[in-house]
């Protein structure tokens, strides 16, 4: 009973947390639905594949989504006739290339290299999220979601008329993505009340053990992109990589971005999209551990920190 | 049937948008003016977001409004009934795409949490759960075994007591080594965890950064100078009767009162002799629970 108490609270807070950010990306889809005409989206996209594809993982820094309110956005997108790997780049990788989380990130581990870290969350945020739109456009094929394109609309609507229409795309958005957001959530947060943290710690010393745990903390933990860099700060037992790639896979992939994405997509581009970010978030972190071997050691300290805790001869320890 | 069905998906949407624009911000007014002792009902959230629970909720009351009339004109969206002209109607008809008996569904869904907080009781974590989470302890760096820190001469002198909130910032790095011998005056929940010899206990808090899922417990070892027993109200809670146990998990105990510990920073052996940073020979006094038990670093007027 009193882990149910918790799980519910748990559940609760997660929720609270998410859904202003979900009704955030609900207005911006409705508006886009309303007032952004396809042909707009066609003639700004550049027509060079690579650069398309890089232009949608960028646009997380004007359009600053976490990873909740990106996917009725994303959705938007590709119903507007946005290609997929463009949509998807977007829908990776905003929730880490985006001002917020770059700010949240720095401020998190001002105390451990906070340039290398956020540096570093960018780039392999920016790689993967690149690499896994392309492996899942041309994996997944044309079939990938279930999303109907609309037609061009010749009309367009009187700004009162439009606001309307835009703010109902939204409640319509909003019911169903939160529909899915409340199954995601309650998984999360009965992992997150019954996953055991002691357990959890024991794998911090072994670098590739650390990294599962970490990857596996990101998919049960469901924390949002813009507080995560928080709380993998206060692993402090694990090492920078693992910490890295709990905080690229979480904006990714976790528990309630699972069960929004069959909203969206077909079972097949999930695992193909599950698959490839897991195997290259891994394969990134653990590339970065062996060629920056500080990344593998627990918390690297900045020089004023590292300052601070030499201490002089006065405050030296006696046997 | 498929008007009615349409008409009742129309009204059930309405009423969800609504019901979460008042759920919200009843969120937003119970972080604001937290009960005594409790977060508030449904304040599982740092403060610093209820403005988002507030705007979600204006802008969802004028969703609601939105919705409304798409239902009262729910008549003209029946298919076949000549009413969709060109392109203007054009959203009308994911509205009746979307307005199916499956949505029925999903307004239940959503509406679940609503129905689920009004069950929920209590605030915080449970002491099954913070023992699950295990407490992030303040060391002193440098800290080994058989050792013990210098009180250095700076804390010979009157020095104001470091608080939870100081010892919070040293979290990750270490309490500097200077500060043996320091004043403390801290106020936490009362915790006994497996490696707690006898009269000792730690000092705990629940330090929140978004949300609760991301709640971490914070703790500083204390060894009163008096044996301290909980109030009887928070003795069964309390692992005094299990200190002498053999088993670990019979010595990991739910969480006590609250208590007011003043003491000095030293170094100290715990239940398997290990070193670790204690608040020493502390005088312990049970506290009224704080407005809002739970702490947030982002917050800068956060009640430490």
């Amino acid at each position: 009973m009193e882990l149910f108490g918790d799980f519910s609270r748990v559940l609760l807070s997660i929720l609270f947390e998410a859904l202003p950010f979900v009704l955030l990306g609900s207005l911006v889809s409705g508006i886009m639905e309303v007032f952004l005409p396809s042909e707009v989206l066609a003639r700004i996209l550049p027509k060079n594949r690579f650069l398309a594809t890089l232009s949608g993982a960028m646009a997380g820094l004007a359009l600053p989504m976490c990873e909740c309110g990106v996917i009725p956005v994303m959705r938007r997108l590709i119903r507007k006739g946005t290609p997929l790997n463009v949509a998807l780049a977007y829908m990776l990788a905003a929730p880490v290339v985006n001002p917020i989380v770059i700010l949240s990130t720095m401020v998190a581990f001002r105390s451990m290299r906070p340039l290398t870290v956020t540096g570093l969350r960018i780039g392999l945020g920016l790689v993967i999220a690149m690499i896994t739109s392309a492996v899942v456009t041309v994996f997944a094929g044309k079939d990938a979601h279930t999303i109907e394109l609309k037609a061009p609309t010749a009309a367009r609507p009187s700004w009162r008329k439009g606001s309307r229409e835009a703010l109902g795309h939204a409640g319509r958005d909003f019911i169903e993505i939160g529909a899915f957001l409340v199954i995601g959530a309650a998984i999360s947060a009965a992992l997150n009340v019954l996953v055991e943290r002691k357990i959890v710690v024991q794998f911090a010393g072994q670098n590739v053990m650390a990294t599962v745990t970490m990857m596996g903390m990101a998919l049960v933990l469901n924390l949002c992109s813009e507080a995560d860099a928080f709380v993998a700060w206060s692993f402090r037992d694990f090492s920078i990589s693992s910490r890295l790639a709990f905080l690229v896979l979480g904006p990714i992939l976790d528990m309630k971005l699972i069960a929004m994405y069959t909203r969206v997509f077909r079972r097949r581009t999930i695992l193909i999209l599950c698959a490839c970010s897991v195997v290259l978030v891994f394969t990134a972190t653990m590339l970065l551990s062996n060629l920056w071997p500080e990344l593998s050691r627990p918390s690297p300290l900045t020089d004023a920190a590292r300052q601070a805790q030499q201490q002089p001869s006065a405050q030296e320890l006696r046997p | 049937m498929n008007h009615t069905i349409h008409r009742v998906v129309g009204v059930g949407r309405v009423a969800l948008i609504l019901s979460w624009a008042a759920f919200l911000a009843f969120a937003w007014y119970t972080t604001k003016y937290p009960q005594a002792g409790k977060p508030g009902r449904l304040g599982i959230i740092n403060p610093s977001y209820r403005w988002l629970s507030l705007a979600s909720a204006a802008t969802l009351i004028l969703v609601g409004g939105a919705l409304l009339p798409a239902h009262r004109d729910g008549r003209t969206h029946r298919p076949g009934d000549g009413s969709e002209r060109g392109g203007e109607h054009n959203h009308d008809h994911e509205d009746q795409e979307a307005a199916s008996p499956g949505e029925l569904a999903f307004q239940a869904l959503f509406l679940a949490p609503i129905v689920l907080s009004l069950c929920t009781t209590g605030s915080g974590l449970s002491g099954t759960s913070l023992a699950r989470r295990g407490v992030h302890e303040i060391r002193l760096p440098g800290q080994t075994e058989g050792r013990s820190p210098t009180p250095s001469a700076e804390a010979e002198g009157v020095q104001p007591p470091l608080s939870m909130a100081v010892l919070y910032e040293y979290l990750l790095t270490g309490a500097p080594a200077q500060w043996a011998g320091r004043p403390v005056d801290v106020i936490g929940q009362y915790f006994v965890d497996e490696r707690c010899g006898e009269n000792q206990f730690v000092v705990t808090r629940i330090v929140v950064t978004c949300c609760l899922a991301d709640a971490e417990v914070i703790g500083v070892r204390a060894q009163p100078s008096k044996p301290f027993k909980p109030a009887a109200g928070a003795a069964a809670n309390s692992a005094q009767g299990s200190q002498r146990s053999d088993e670990p998990a019979a010595r990991v105990i739910k969480l006590a009162p609250w208590i007011e510990v003043r003491g000095k920073l030293e170094a100290l052996n715990d239940r398997f002799g290990n070193r670790a940073l204690f608040i020493g020979g502390a005088t312990v006094s049970e506290v009224p629970a704080p407005d809002d038990i739970l702490l947030y670093p982002r917050r800068r007027r956060a009640p430490w």
